[in-house]
């Protein structure tokens, strides 16, 4: 290359270049790509925060409350600035694209530390195309990561000019920078002093060196003799360096000592061993860091060759290392188990990924355009090399695109909602002052609370959660409670059990999945929404009493919102003051020109990977989507059936079928139609799944299938037998004969009593006039009863509806105890919330165990019972037929035949057990269902086995329990005998179904 | 800085610079109580650009004003033909000055009469109660509260004994929101029938007539369960009622007889054999 003014500008317009193909390719993308990022919704609720309160940090729509001092404010502060000139998400995109830019330029900065202009103009290219920086951008919609990062990197040139040259200027430009990295994102600051800041002091003090001896630890003395020697300088620095880390974002450290986070810590696929986990590994180690593992060699080699790089040799690999997650036990060793398991570590991969760009951009400058180059047209010729540069080009690029639709390919979130109408439904009939959950949203709960000014329990932003529903499990978000097994589950089942706690009234459901346990903790669908969206409704809830935010002094607060932007705009004035007066056209101390060319293994190997990774994992794709054989055994051919079925694709299902004339995929979609509804085919997820083969045969097998399905209202297990056959080398699975169960009737009609509450209010400014009130209906208690069975304390009863028209029941049990405490508790599944007139129903109440009533010592107890007109829900559908068996170990088998008398289907068959004695005192209740659907006028059978708890428990009197109706104290009625259970052992049912279609509206 | 010392001086004589104060002007035809309408308020006053209101409790009144010559205006307050009657004032504004005239505002004539009668509670059931609390009052259009008509009192108070016989009553016959309802009471009797039905292969079982005591039929949508009984199995059958019926029907399986009773809530009826 020659080094003329054509050289030195090469680097400049490879920039130039770059800035612009970040335009055309992320400027154009990026609104697409950006609703599926994991975290791109969150931080434009933070913006959308700081555009309504700049100066007030507590943020009460999530959570019950918190305070946004825990997340460095910058970039949602600049999103927010933005978002008052332009709508919310195009200000997202926008400055998106801004910081990109930053960081380009402060890519091709960093590149000049190490390198010369042509090559740093390369590396600002391949940041336009690294792998790493798209994932972040556009997988995970991390801004402030890559603002703290575009930051930093521009800040590392000065600092090494300050430390070679001891200049102020050179200081004060890098604090500047590093003032903005700070306030826009803090874990950045912090790793970067460590991965970034450090190995850049250590190179200028090496770099100040006039001798390099070979001896390694020689070489250490000297530069542990050059920091002693500029000790002043390095004092100062690192000063002037915390004293900003600390007061910049001081607000945050503050929230931090006084509020400090301590919650079970939440699974992230960054911290999974990636031997195990492939799908964790591609995701967090392999596409972000796909360039650097196929150009390891080269980068190996020249971060290892120059001692000045150790400093930055330590750090690529401690990032590769750490960024391994949990493969090897080496990571949390270094971090310690608790920042293991709250870090994402993905981050570090980041990192070194940006490391390594630099020496990846020096290997393919040299390969297109160098040494290596030459290397190979002299081998094989300038005709085949360019072909080679093509190939490895294209199928890197083939890759890259792969990337920008990985959320298309492998769905990270749930099809984009339509939030108007939800928007709408909130500000409509005060819906705003309750609190909602959403269910099945992914990230796009964080955009409806960004365009709303209702609260929500959930959230989504995990450091602020404070509630213990929510941090004594590892759950990421409510919404997607079912990604999060058990814990996830019963971490929502609290919520929507408690509701009332949080003045939660609303769901908006866009998963069918949490249908049934929404019906069984007593929540009633009350409309669908124009985008699809099923509102679920809570009757009896109070609303948000106003809440005080956490006090914080107005300093820290007027701190927090001018601070930060101020540094921002004293880094540009103090850019523009340094471009005019201070920039020097060549600011390095040296630049290594006496570079060693790369050995020959480095230059095969460097060389061929990428072509050969790429290409390979292009195959890869390929292969898994069309070339993989799904039945090359019966085993697998079962798995692959059963997973098609699982994912609702039933085309590919039917595939594995033996094809028959006989056998079309109308009959197959025509079976299944009957046999679906019910709570394993319509509401559940396949959670593991066992293959047994049972006799195997040239050409037939038999199988035996284990599968455990996750519902909504716990695990269920199935077993099923599959006869198998082989065709032309395929496993096919024989259809079974499918017995089709046809009514009697021809047409079914039913006499259905519905109700419908008449608003009488009329068009007034004031909420409510007494005349359209309408009276809240009368109730009656049955019975009450304290039981004890051993551990285990609860209130068990009977309800009354006396009224004549159908009601809504919230049932709340308050325990006082002597101590002067008090704790509320809440019926769950065992409990129906909707009564028709007259009907009555049994509840059971989970206490806390004995150990914790008897330490605290309750006083007396109280039941507290709100009833409500409601139109809906009083259908519990069937009649069940049932006769009891006696099993050992006072067990009772419960033959349950439900007849489906109505005129629809009847989705999850249920009943209400009471275990009841002589007298007619009710010991315990539980809810019993059957896992598939009832078409009308057809009976369905199954069994429930109930413990009898009789012999061992006892009903406590000891307790003085009050009741209440409405707020009215009330007497307990007498219990009376009931001589059907007295028949049945003492078993007493009540129909409790689920009926999906919504025209009945249960 | 001759300049900047001169336009500093400047600055502040500027902001020295200041109205001359206004004086209060003279209400001429002054009065403790106002009636409305009325001609016209006249005010002695030097100044003109006067803004004058009444300011009620309900709701400010603009009033135009009419300058006779340089030293009178009068605001006019004949266009209100009636107010919210009670304590007001009469506000004069005149750019950043205001002034205040307390008066009492009546009404000249009392025009048409809305007569209010609230029922508590609106709904009754006679299982409790038939009694019912009136409350009576009378306003104009205007919100002024009224005596009552032959009562020389402006609340009436009584307890009304109500008909036991179930309907939607109203206090007022041209307003819905008047409302008052009588529901039916519980079912005291169930009478049971059940016949094999041929056509439908089942047993059609009716409950009824099912009504309280006063012999009101018992609520549309009264739920009533259908226990029966084969010995082995026992089933539960739910119904609404429907015009004082509730009625189901029992499929029937190989000639299988049942003993069946129906409840609502804890009246039960007798229990009747279905038999084919």
């Amino acid at each position: 290359m020659n080094t003329s003014i054509w050289s030195d500008y090469i680097g400049k317009k490879l920039l130039l270049v770059a800035m612009s193909l970040v335009l055309l390719t992320h400027g154009i993308i990026i609104y697409f790509t950006l609703p599926q990022t994991y975290d791109a919704f969150v931080h434009m609720f933070f913006a959308d925060h700081y555009a309504r309160f700049w100066f007030e940090p507590w943020e009460y729509r999530w959570y019950t409350g918190f305070l946004t001092i825990s997340y460095p404010p910058l970039v949602h502060q600049l999103i927010a600035l933005l978002s008052k000139l332009m709508p919310l998400k195009i200000a997202f995109c926008v400055y998106a694209i801004f910081i990109f830019e930053v960081l380009v330029v402060g890519i091709y900065r960093f590149t000049k530390l190490f390198f010369d202009k042509p090559t740093a103009g390369v590396a600002a290219l391949l940041a336009v195309g690294l792998s790493s920086i798209i994932e972040t951008l556009h997988v995970y919609g991390q801004l402030p990561t890559l603002t703290g990062l575009a930051f930093l990197l521009n800040a590392l040139p000065f600092l090494y000019q300050y430390f070679t040259k001891g200049k102020l200027m050179s200081l004060a430009m890098a604090l500047t920078f590093l003032a903005v990295v700070i306030c826009s994102h803090h874990v950045t600051a912090i790793f970067g002093m460590v991965f970034f800041i450090a190995p850049t002091i250590f190179m200028a003090l090496t770099d100040s060196l006039e001798v390099y001896p070979k001896n390694i630890f020689r070489f250490l003395i000297l530069v542990i003799k050059q920091a002693v020697k500029k000790y002043k300088l390095i004092l100062f620095f690192v000063s002037l360096m915390l004293i900003l880390a600390v007061s910049l974002i001081f607000p945050y450290w503050y929230w931090s000592k006084t509020d400090p986070i301590s919650q079970v810590s939440i699974p992230h696929g960054s911290r999974d061993n990636f031997v195990e986990n492939t799908s964790s590994g591609l995701i967090f180690f392999i596409i972000p860091l796909v360039l650097v593992f196929a150009l390891l060699p080269a980068i190996t080699y020249a971060i290892t060759k120059q001692k000045k790089l150790i400093g930055w040799a330590v750090a690529f690999f401690l990032c590769l290392l750490l960024g391994s997650g949990g493969t090897t036990p080496l990571p949390k060793i270094i971090l310690g188990t608790n920042a293991f398991n709250i870090l994402t570590l993905d981050r570090f991969g980041f990192w070194a990924s940006i490391i390594a760009i630099p020496f990846m951009a020096k290997f393919i400058y040299s390969f297109v355009a160098g040494p290596i180059q030459a290397f190979w047209v002299q081998r094989i010729g300038a005709s085949n090399h360019f072909i080679l540069c093509g190939f490895t080009g294209f199928s890197y690029f083939l890759f890259i695109i792969f990337i920008f639709h990985l959320a298309s390919f492998r769905p990270l979130q749930p099809k984009s909602i339509d939030i108007e109408p939800i928007v709408n439904f909130i500000n409509r009939d005060d819906h705003i002052r309750w609190r909602y959950l959403t269910l099945g949203f992914g990230d796009q709960m964080a955009w409806l609370s960004a365009n709303s000014k209702a609260a929500t329990v959930d959230g989504n932003y995990h450091s602020a959660r404070r509630l213990p529903e929510l941090t004594s499990r590892p759950i990421e978000r409510l919404e997607n409670a079912k990604f999060s097994g058990n814990d996830g589950l019963a971490s929502l089942n609290d919520f929507l059990v408690n509701a009332e706690k949080y003045n939660l009234k609303y769901v908006f459901s866009n998963d069918r999945y949490y249908d049934p346990l929404l019906y069984y903790t007593g929540w009633n669908r009350t409309i669908r929404l124009e985008n699809g969206i099923m509102v679920w409704e809570k009757g009896n809830i109070s609303t948000i009493q106003p809440l005080h935010p956490k006090s914080l002094s107005p300093t820290l607060k007027y701190a927090w919102g001018i601070i930060p932007i101020s540094c921002l705009c004293l880094a540009i004035l103090i850019t523009i003051g340094y471009l005019k007066w201070y920039k020097q056209k060549d600011y390095f101390t040296e630049i290594n020109k006496n570079e060693k060319p790369y050995p020959t293994y480095v230059i095969y190997t460097s060389s061929l990977i990428p072509i050969i990774f790429f290409v390979g994992f292009i195959f890869k794709q390929v292969f898994e989507l069309l070339l993989i054989k799904e039945q090359k055994n019966p085993t697998t051919a079962v798995l692959n059936y059963y997973n098609h079925l699982d994912f609702q694709r039933f085309e590919n299902a039917f595939r594995f079928f033996v094809p028959s004339p006989t056998y079309p995929i109308d009959q197959y979609l025509l079976e299944k139609s009957v046999n679906d509804g019910g709570l394993l085919p319509s509401y559940a997820k396949l959670d593991s799944i066992s293959v047994k083969e049972l006799e195997r045969n040239a050409d037939s097998a038999l199988v035996k299938v284990y599968t455990r399905w996750r519902t909504s209202l716990g695990h269920r297990e199935k077993t099923d037998t599959l006869k198998m056959k082989q065709l032309q080398e395929k496993w096919f699975i024989q259809p079974l004969p499918f017995v089709f169960e046809i009514a009697d009737e021809q047409m079914r009609s039913y006499t259905y009593t519905l109700f419908k509450k008449l608003g009488k209010r009329v068009i007034s400014s004031f909420p409510t006039v007494k005349d359209d009130r309408v009276k809240k209906p009368f109730a009656a208690y049955k019975q009450v009863n304290f039981i004890q069975n051993g551990d285990d304390n609860f209130i068990t009863g009977e309800i009354l509806n006396a009224d004549d028209i159908p009601i809504n029941v919230a049932l709340k049990i308050l325990v006082h105890y002597q101590n002067n405490t008090s704790k509320a508790y809440y019926p769950g599944t065992a409990f129906q919330y909707n009564l028709s007139p007259k009907a009555s129903n049994y509840f059971q109440v989970k206490l806390d165990n004995v150990c914790i009533t008897d330490s605290l010592q309750i006083k007396y107890i109280e039941l507290y019972t709100e009833t409500d007109v409601s139109e809906i829900g009083y259908i519990h559908g069937g009649t069940p037929g049932y006769s009891i068996k006696k099993l050992q170990n006072n067990e009772v088998q419960i033959n349950t035949k439900i007849y489906n008398e109505l005129t629809t289907d009847i989705n999850i068959p249920g009943i209400l057990v009471a275990e009841k004695d002589d007298l007619g005192n009710i010991w315990q209740v539980a809810l019993g269902l059957h896992t598939s659907s009832i078409r009308s006028s057809l009976s369905a059978s199954f069994s429930t086995t109930l413990k009898k708890i009789q012999p061992n428990a006892s009903i406590k009197k000891s307790y003085p329990i009050k009741v209440f109706i409405n707020g009215q104290p009330r007497i307990v009625m007498p219990v009376t005998k009931d001589a059907t259970a007295n028949a049945n052992n003492g078993i007493a049912i009540l129909p409790h179904c689920f009926i999906s279609q919504e025209i009945y509206l249960q | 800085m001759r300049h900047l010392i001169t336009n500093i001086l400047l600055l502040l004589l500027f902001c020295a610079c200041n109205d001359a104060p206004i004086e209060k002007p003279y209400w001429m035809n002054a009065k403790d109580t106002l009636y409305v309408p009325n001609n016209g308020l006249v005010f002695l006053t030097s100044h003109q650009q006067w803004v004058a209101s009444l300011v009620t409790p309900m709701q400010p009144i603009t009033l135009p004003i009419k300058y006779s010559d340089k030293r009178y205006f009068t605001a006019n307050l004949l266009y209100s033909t009636g107010v919210t009657e009670g304590p007001a004032e009469i506000c004069l504004s005149s750019g950043k000055s205001s002034f205040y005239y307390p008066v009492y505002l009546r009404n000249k004539k009392i025009t048409s009469v809305i007569h209010k009668d609230y029922r508590s509670p609106k709904t009754v059931n006679p299982d409790s109660s038939l009694h019912h609390q009136r409350m009576l009052h009378n306003f104009d259009v205007y919100r002024n509260i009224v005596p009552l008509t032959n009562k020389n009192t402006f609340f009436f108070e009584d307890n009304i004994y109500l008909s036991p016989r179930t309907a939607i009553y109203r206090a007022d016959e041209k307003l819905a929101l008047t409302s008052f309802y009588v529901q039916p009471g519980s079912c005291t009797t169930i009478t049971l029938q059940g016949v094999y039905n041929k056509q439908l292969q089942a047993f059609t079982v009716s409950a009824g007539p099912l009504k309280d005591k006063y012999d009101n039929a018992v609520a549309d949508g009264t739920l009533v369960t259908f226990t029966y009984t084969n010995k082995q199995t026992t089933y539960h059958m739910e119904a609404s009622v429907l015009n004082g019926f509730a009625n189901v029907n029992i499929p029937t399986e190989h000639g299988e007889q049942y003993q069946i009773w129906a409840k609502i809530n804890e009246t039960a009826s007798k229990v009747i054999n279905l038999i084919r």
